[in-house]
């Protein structure tokens, strides 16, 4: 992302929006004049007390906020460790964070989000590149679609196309062993 | 089960990116070479939603450069010669379907869907002819988020619990 996001936008231009200019229906944005079509909402205030003390010390008293001493934590940061009150949590979905390191996210190279791998589309590419360049990718092809279908399990999708590859992956192992086969019987025959 | 359904799924040049909604909100993962990165927009952050539709002047431009290239390598093999028609063809068939694509992305332009949270956005970009599709997901975006911000604006919270005075403070570093 090339600028810092910092609220609603002109989806066009990028150019900021104030709220109160938005309405339902066809907006007109001020700064490149250019038409679309916006539904504005209004989301609810952060939270501006603690709900509720879950950090206990073993004594039975709630930890204070860093930040907020009169507020009970409710959460550590999960990058730097921090007792933040629910004012302070950052819930960016993947976890909570404190203001700073969560400005830190926002404004530097790292961020708040989610990496993995997608093993499903790595068998499919191993398979489809085993069978064209009949190279043995088959036991590789099993353990990435395996892998594939946990992924997708997790996700609640589909898992019939890790099931065809799996088979195809089956298949090439099966062709691949039975060629070393033959030419290893060929080999002490003659 | 996270029980997410698909909404849309739009190629860039580098990968792809798949938008799913889920309860809460909107799943977007980007691939990049077998590696996703997921970000999500939640319901009660969102402040606005737009539909727009873009040409998109990259894929018009490169798209069209390569396809006239072809078509014209194609066009100036048989100018010279008629006989060399044969050779021509594959120039053709590549450049063709190029020129084809940019001009009609240039006559159409593509709907491109934003929702905008409190820290982050979901862009979800149609292909030319999912024009009703990218209306039938922003309405389907307006309605989750309205029923999204609305449950949460019913749950009550509680009061702070105020801390006991005599909480023990670290000892000051010397």
């Amino acid at each position: 992302m090339s600028a810092i996001y910092t609220g609603p936008q002109c989806p066009i231009c990028d150019a900021p929006l104030e709220a109160d200019t938005l309405r339902a229906g066809i907006n007109t944005c001020p700064g490149c004049d250019k038409t679309f079509e916006g539904r504005p909402f209004q989301p609810r205030e952060l939270r501006h007390e603690a709900v509720q003390a879950v950090t206990q010390t073993p004594d039975g008293v709630a930890a204070a906020c860093a930040n907020h001493s009169g507020n009970a934590a409710v959460t550590t940061c999960l990058r730097c460790g921090l007792f933040i009150c629910a004012l302070c949590d950052m819930n960016t979905g993947e976890g909570s964070f404190c203001p700073s390191c969560f400005e830190r996210f926002r404004t530097g190279t790292a961020h708040a989000g989610v990496k993995y791998r997608d093993y499903a589309g790595m068998a499919v590419s191993a398979a489809v590149f085993g069978l064209i360049c009949y190279f043995p990718l088959g036991p590789f092809v099993i353990y990435w679609a395996t892998k594939g279908i946990r992924q997708r399990r997790e996700e609640g999708s589909g898992i019939a196309g890790m099931v065809v590859t799996i088979i195809v992956g089956v298949i090439e192992t099966v062709v691949v062993l039975g060629g070393l086969a033959m030419m290893i019987i060929g080999a002490v025959t003659s | 089960m996270n029980g997410r359904t698909f909404l849309n799924r739009s190629r860039t040049a580098v990968g792809s990116n798949a938008a799913y909604l889920t309860k809460t909100g909107i799943e977007v993962d980007a691939s990049q070479a077998y590696e996703v990165n997921r970000r999500r927009v939640f319901f009660d952050d969102v402040s606005l939603v737009t539909l727009h539709h873009e040409r998109g002047w990259a894929f018009i431009g490169v798209t069209g450069a390569f396809g006239a290239f072809f078509l014209s390598v194609a066009i100036f093999l048989v100018s010279v010669n008629f006989k060399f028609w044969p050779g021509a063809v594959p120039f053709f068939v590549v450049g063709a379907p190029l020129f084809i694509a940019a001009l009609i992305r240039l006559a159409m332009g593509r709907s491109v869907v934003t929702v905008f949270g409190r820290r982050t956005r979901a862009v979800l970009r149609f292909g030319v002819f999912r024009t009703a599709r990218a209306r039938e997901v922003y309405g389907q975006l307006c309605a989750a988020i309205r029923r999204g911000q609305t449950v949460t604006s019913t749950v009550r919270e509680s009061p702070a619990p105020q801390l006991p005075p005599d909480v023990p403070l670290p000892p000051l570093e010397q």
